[in-house]
């Protein structure tokens, strides 16, 4: 809703708001200009009588002296000499300048105020100012949701640059937006009258008693008493006319003098509502503010940019909706009606990506011979009379919140009645940075949990469209339905390259468990390759000799008979001649299987897979590494390239030390040149059994002091493992108030799990 | 019938008796293209001392601005205007207009002044003052601030 009024307001705005900015940042030079140059009188200086008698020395003929809210001193003349007015300094009562405001100024007055339209002009910028209010509160309420929460409102925005500058700009501006928009809707009721004019009082010109001939202005008691920093404007009466005499409006009141006596003739103070009114109006025009009037400038300055920011992130979104209101005109022949259809996916999404994801696997799915269904999750049917399988989709929005396509579906699915052997699969999509980042998909299983449906697998969480997780779902999906599904999974290409396997170390025969550590070096082309080459389901790039890739990258490898690659974490970088990789033979596992078959020279084709989140940070004063089993290839990576010599602390897990402690050797060899600052070692079947956490625990103390002196985390195993690495560190760091989600948004808790 | 023609004298005796004792007075004012916002203007009939005798047109319409045409304001005193003004006057704009002014103010030392007052400008009071006589008719006077030329004809 929020964001239906923000887009649909803003729009059709823009333009004015950007225009009323600009006009309001040139009106602002003014009062800004004023402040700095005038000269200042301190309060205590000087009295309205000693000011009046100043002018009058320098001036024939006065008749009004007047101190801007801006601070500034003018007088009106009218004398033989010339007829005027001039900005004067108060201390010396000399003439500074002729003053008058430029034509620069009082054409943009008018502009700011009514487009130079009249009344309605007017009535158009006030529309304005109620529409920015409008979209300043709508613009919080998505702010909030976006950053998922109230108590995240200080986060730093995500997104790309076009978001990040709305957002930022926003935030930084609310305060001084709100307080425009507000005080200019009070200025345009008064204008036309919906509020009372708060003027000030009106005093009737009084009778003098006694018609006796002026005394010096620096004379009279009841100037002398006023300071020159409270006046607004002193009236001197005509020469020669003894019925006139002063009038003084002070900050606080106003009233008439005896030019005789100098004593109060009448007066009056100031309303509070009158005084109220006038500090609402100088709020708006920033006039005698101070730094309040930078502010004001500054945010008129970013108007325009946060309204420009705003129109790039509507018009990005439509030529993406456009794209794919194309696509999906093109395919959604191939769709049935909801009561048709065998398998029906339902996807729940904000941008496009968890939509674009439901196409491609529903054209798999239709490829494949099924008669499916596709439809947003806000368009839930009360039954879908056919229905074998129900996928569904959704990425979650803040906080655990619907994405918008999704927002009435936990309401409309609870009508929802499936048949009697219809199988439900929930797949959530998320970036892991969010602590709840698939929190709406854990409500959608929830939901069908509990309207008893039956699941065909347990609600799978992917990770920034993480193409590992992807592809295991499918695999997954793949053999329940016993079809083999062919999804194009990422747009990006994808470079293959072919390698032999150079060396290759065997640990673990004795616990069961064999791994190898495998060196491959680039292949030679004419070799026979014994894997399938990838050519049928993914967009190729030309074939390289040897690709770019570093540690913590991955590897991708197709075993003969599957469709879908598996990544391995890399252990080398491409500047060491060799590919290392280091895996567990897994039971019944295609691809483990198939790499522990090869023997030296054997020849594969493979591709990488950049991942650059899972690197040691450049600014970490020290790096605390967990893993278990071949989790240690890319830790071990790491430290070998560690010639600065960071504190680098491994906490690793293993089996048997006599059997699976893998590269043994090299982290000796890294202890002894400082690459490794410590090593602890877990072996769960040792006469002593432990896990990599226990070890943590152990640690607690040292632990929580690293990691709140700045040391970055990095974990790489199995999700288990990681798991209960997760929950340890929760417990070590809860004393400290902070916990493994706070890190991981900070950047200082990477992983990599399989 | 008769009744109707007794009514028909009746109302031209009004008439004609209204005719003897006031005119209808056209005044012509044109504004200088001075730099600023509309003018708010007051035209208002004194006697040779200063005092009010008649308003005769009030152009701004906000109550708040009106103080600024300080002299007619001070020589209101307590009688509070309450006939209609027009929108303030902008630079380089004429106005005509008609007043109804007692005969007896005629070459009777009288004056006609005019209080003008423009936003972020010095205020001018009684920027213009002409005497209300049968020679000063239809010759135009100009202000010191904001007023390019002033007449009346009678």
């Amino acid at each position: 809703m929020s964001r239906l009024i923000h887009t649909w307001l803003a729009l059709p705005s823009a333009i004015f708001i950007i225009l009323i900015a600009v006009s309001g940042l040139v009106l602002s030079f003014d009062p800004i200009k004023d402040t700095v140059t005038a000269p200042v009188l301190n309060t205590g200086q000087s009295s309205v009588a000693i000011l009046a008698d100043k002018v009058q020395q320098n001036y024939q003929g006065v008749e009004q002296i007047k101190r801007t809210q801006n601070g500034l001193y003018l007088v009106s003349y009218a004398n033989d000499q010339g007829y005027g007015e001039d900005q004067i300094d108060p201390v010396t009562g000399m003439k500074i300048q002729a003053y008058e405001k430029t034509a620069l100024y009082n054409w943009m007055k008018s502009f700011h105020r009514s487009f130079m339209l009249g009344d309605t002009g007017r009535l158009l910028v006030a529309g304005v100012a109620l529409i920015l209010l409008a979209l300043s509160v709508s613009g919080l309420c998505l702010m909030i949701r976006r950053l998922g929460g109230m108590k995240h409102i200080f986060k730093w925005a995500k997104g790309t640059p076009s978001q990040k500058i709305h957002t930022e700009l926003s935030r930084l501006t609310l305060i001084v937006i709100l307080t425009s928009s507000i005080t200019a809707l009070y200025l345009s009721a008064t204008t036309f009258s919906l509020m009372p004019e708060s003027s000030a009082p009106e005093l009737d010109y009084p009778v003098r008693m006694q018609m006796l001939t002026a005394e010096p202005v620096i004379s009279l008691s009841a100037l002398q008493s006023v300071d020159a920093t409270q006046l607004v404007v002193l009236e001197f009466p005509y020469a020669g006319e003894l019925e006139s005499v002063y009038s003084l409006e002070t900050q606080s009141g106003l009233g008439y003098i005896d030019p005789t006596s100098g004593l109060w003739l009448d007066c009056q103070n100031h309303s509070n509502f009158y005084q109220i009114s006038q500090f609402i109006s100088a709020l708006h025009t920033g006039e005698g503010m101070g730094l309040w009037t930078v502010f004001l400038a500054l945010t008129s300055l970013t108007l325009p940019i946060i309204s420009i920011s705003g129109v790039v992130i509507w018009f990005r979104k439509k030529v993406n909706a456009a794209a794919f209101g194309k696509a999906d005109t093109r395919s959604m022949q191939n769709f049935v009606s909801s009561q048709e259809a065998s398998i029906v996916i339902l996807a729940g999404s904000e941008g496009l990506s968890t939509w674009r994801f439901a196409q491609e696997f529903a054209q798999a799915l239709i490829a494949a011979g099924n008669q499916v269904h596709l439809n947003n999750m806000n368009q839930v049917e009360a039954t879908y009379a056919n229905a074998t399988h129900v996928f569904l989709m959704t990425s979650t929005y803040g906080e655990g919140q619907a994405p918008s396509s999704a927002s009435l579906f936990l309401e409309k699915a609870k009508a929802l009645s499936l048949p009697k052997e219809c199988l439900v699969n929930v797949l959530g999509f998320g970036d892991s940075q969010f602590t709840h980042y698939v929190g709406f998909a854990a409500q959608v299983e929830a939901l069908v949990k509990n309207k008893g449906f039956k699941q065909m697998l347990p609600m799978t969480a992917i990770d920034r469209f993480c193409q590992e997780s992807l592809a295991s779902w499918i695999d997954k999906v793949s053999r329940c339905l016993n079809q083999s599904l062919c999804l194009k999974l990422d747009k990006k290409t994808i470079s293959p390259f072919q390698m032999q396997l150079a060396e290759q170390t065997c640990y673990g025969e004795a616990v069961g468990a064999p791994v190898r550590i495998l060196r491959f070096k680039a292949g030679n082309t004419h070799s026979a390759l014994l894997n399938p080459a990838l050519d049928t389901d993914l967009d190729l790039d030309a074939l390289i000799v040897w690709p770019e890739f570093e540690v913590g990258d991955l590897v991708g490898i197709m075993p003969p008979g599957s469709d879908f690659a598996r990544y391995y974490s890399l252990a080398s970088c491409d500047q060491e001649g060799m590919l290392e990789i280091c895996v567990r033979k897994q039971v019944e596992g295609e691809c483990s299987g198939f790499l522990h078959g090869l023997k030296e020279g054997d020849a594969i084709q493979a591709f990488i897979q950049k991942k650059a989140s899972f690197r040691p940070a450049q600014d970490a004063n020290a790096v605390i590494m967990i893993g278990a089993g071949t989790g240690m290839a890319p830790l071990q990576g790491f430290i070998k390239q560690n010639k600065k010599q960071v504190p680098y602390y491994l906490y690793w897990g293993g089996r048997l030390q006599n059997s699976d402690f893998i590269y043994e050797d090299k982290l000796s060899e890294a202890l002894a040149t400082s690459r490794l600052k410590q090593l602890r070692l877990a072996f769960s079947r040792s006469a002593k059994p432990q896990y990599v956490q226990n070890l943590l625990t152990d640690d607690a103390k040292d632990l929580s002091e690293r990691i709140l002196g700045g040391a970055q985390i990095m974990v790489c195993g199995s999700q288990v493992m990681a798991e209960g690495v997760r929950v340890s560190l929760d417990k070590i760091l809860k004393q400290d108030d902070i916990s493994v989600s706070d890190l991981e948004q900070a950047g200082r808790y990477v992983q990599d799990v399989y | 019938m008769k009744t109707i023609q007794g009514i028909l004298i009746i109302l031209a005796a009004i008439g004609l008796s209204n005719a003897a004792f006031a005119r209808t007075v056209g005044m012509q004012m044109s504004m200088k293209g001075y730099n600023g916002d509309g003018a708010y203007v007051a035209i208002y009939l004194t006697d040779a001392q200063g005092r009010l005798v008649q308003t005769l047109s009030v152009d701004g319409r906000k109550k708040k601005y009106q103080k600024h045409l300080r002299d007619w304001k001070r020589a209101s005193r307590s009688v509070r205007f309450d006939g209609k003004t027009g929108a303030s006057i902008h630079r380089n704009r004429s106005k005509n207009m008609l007043v109804t002014i007692d005969d007896k103010y005629i070459d009777a030392n009288y004056f006609i002044h005019i209080d003008t007052s423009v936003e972020d400008r010095r205020d001018a009071p009684s920027e213009v003052v002409v005497a209300l006589t049968s020679q000063g008719a239809n010759r135009a006077v100009s202000g010191r601030s904001y007023i390019k030329s002033f007449s009346y004809r009678l």
